[in-house]
């Protein structure tokens, strides 16, 4: 998944949250996963829809929100369906879609924003997902 | 000659500029912020986040997710927090004022979800110097050096879905934090 911006010892990293008024999570219980642009390199559209397939993360709890700011659409570790290889799928689209399905906005580019909550004895899991363009 | 000095005065400005802005207006934007979000800020305060505030403060985090904050001063007095949440996956973390981490716990490593944390002041020079927060448990629960006197405790619950969450709520809404007694 992109941008790792789990060391809020990094200036940088800090200065990501806290320019936009957000507190940054808790490292290291709580790591977060940035992506704005799919398998092929092209920007998030919400005129698409998507498919984010990997393994599921091995986490306390994680969350998933759509959106620049957040509140467009969220699915979370409890609300989504993984199958019996431990694999999961979630579709994401301005439309309802079967199974696990992520709300897109309604117009524009967006970003991806995983965070991941590990067990407190080591780092949370970094996700290994693939985000691929269903159609246009 | 004197196009080397303004260069090298130009790129000293540039590298000012740059360090003063990374290191200090994040800082104050986090504390505009938080000043919007929380409607009467004041040390030894206990605030449930509302809906708007708590997707202002951590838009990346759902709706059902229920948080709490506190923004305290050790310059004068320990203070104190004390928690009676309910089961289930939370966090405590408390940050300095500049948004930096210096000491996050969960409900696991706790082992209770009746505990007490008491914030001090960094004991030692060499205390005051380091940006990080050494803790040791008591009998009465967690002690939490900080160096800078100065900082928001942040509690964060995770219910599994919306009908739990006005109980999560009204549970954290408990929670205290206020000047040690003594």
């Amino acid at each position: 998944m992109g941008a790792d911006l789990r060391d809020d010892a990094d200036p940088y990293a800090l200065a990501h949250f806290l320019l936009q008024g957000n507190l940054p999570p808790p490292a290291p219980l709580v790591a977060q996963y940035y992506r704005s642009r799919d398998d092929e390199g092209e920007r998030l559209s919400t005129n698409c829809t998507y498919e984010l397939a990997g393994p599921s993360p091995d986490a306390r709890w994680w969350g998933l929100a759509a959106g620049a700011d957040g509140l467009s659409g969220q699915v979370t570790s409890a609300q989504t369906v993984v199958d019996p290889s431990g694999r999961l799928r979630i579709r994401l689209s301005r439309y309802p879609q079967a199974e696990n399905w992520l709300e897109l906005p309604d117009a524009g580019s967006f970003e991806l924003k995983l965070t991941v909550a590990g067990s407190g004895t080591g780092d949370p899991p970094a996700p290994r997902f693939s985000m691929s363009r269903i159609e246009c | 000659m004197p196009r080397l000095y303004w260069l090298a005065a130009s790129l000293l400005v540039a590298i000012t500029v740059h360090v003063f802005y990374v290191l200090f207006v994040p800082a104050m934007a986090l504390e505009r912020q938080i000043e919007r979000v929380l409607t009467a800020p004041e040390a030894g305060k206990f605030t449930v986040l509302e809906a708007g505030a708590q997707a202002a403060l951590f838009p990346a985090f759902p709706a059902t997710s229920v948080f709490g904050i506190c923004q305290f001063d050790v310059a004068e007095k320990d203070v104190v927090v004390n928690a009676d949440l309910p089961g289930g996956f939370w966090t405590l973390s408390i940050y300095t004022q500049t948004g930096k981490t210096l000491y996050v716990l969960n409900d696991r490593q706790s082992g209770t979800n009746t505990f007490s944390v008491r914030l001090t002041k960094a004991s030692s020079l060499l205390d005051a110097f380091r940006e990080t927060a050494d803790n040791d448990i008591e009998t009465a629960g967690w002690k939490v050096e900080t160096s800078v006197p100065e900082g928001l405790a942040v509690f964060w619950l995770q219910p599994q879905d919306m009908l739990h969450r006005p109980r999560v709520a009204e549970a954290l809404a408990r929670t205290t934090c206020a000047p040690a007694k003594s």
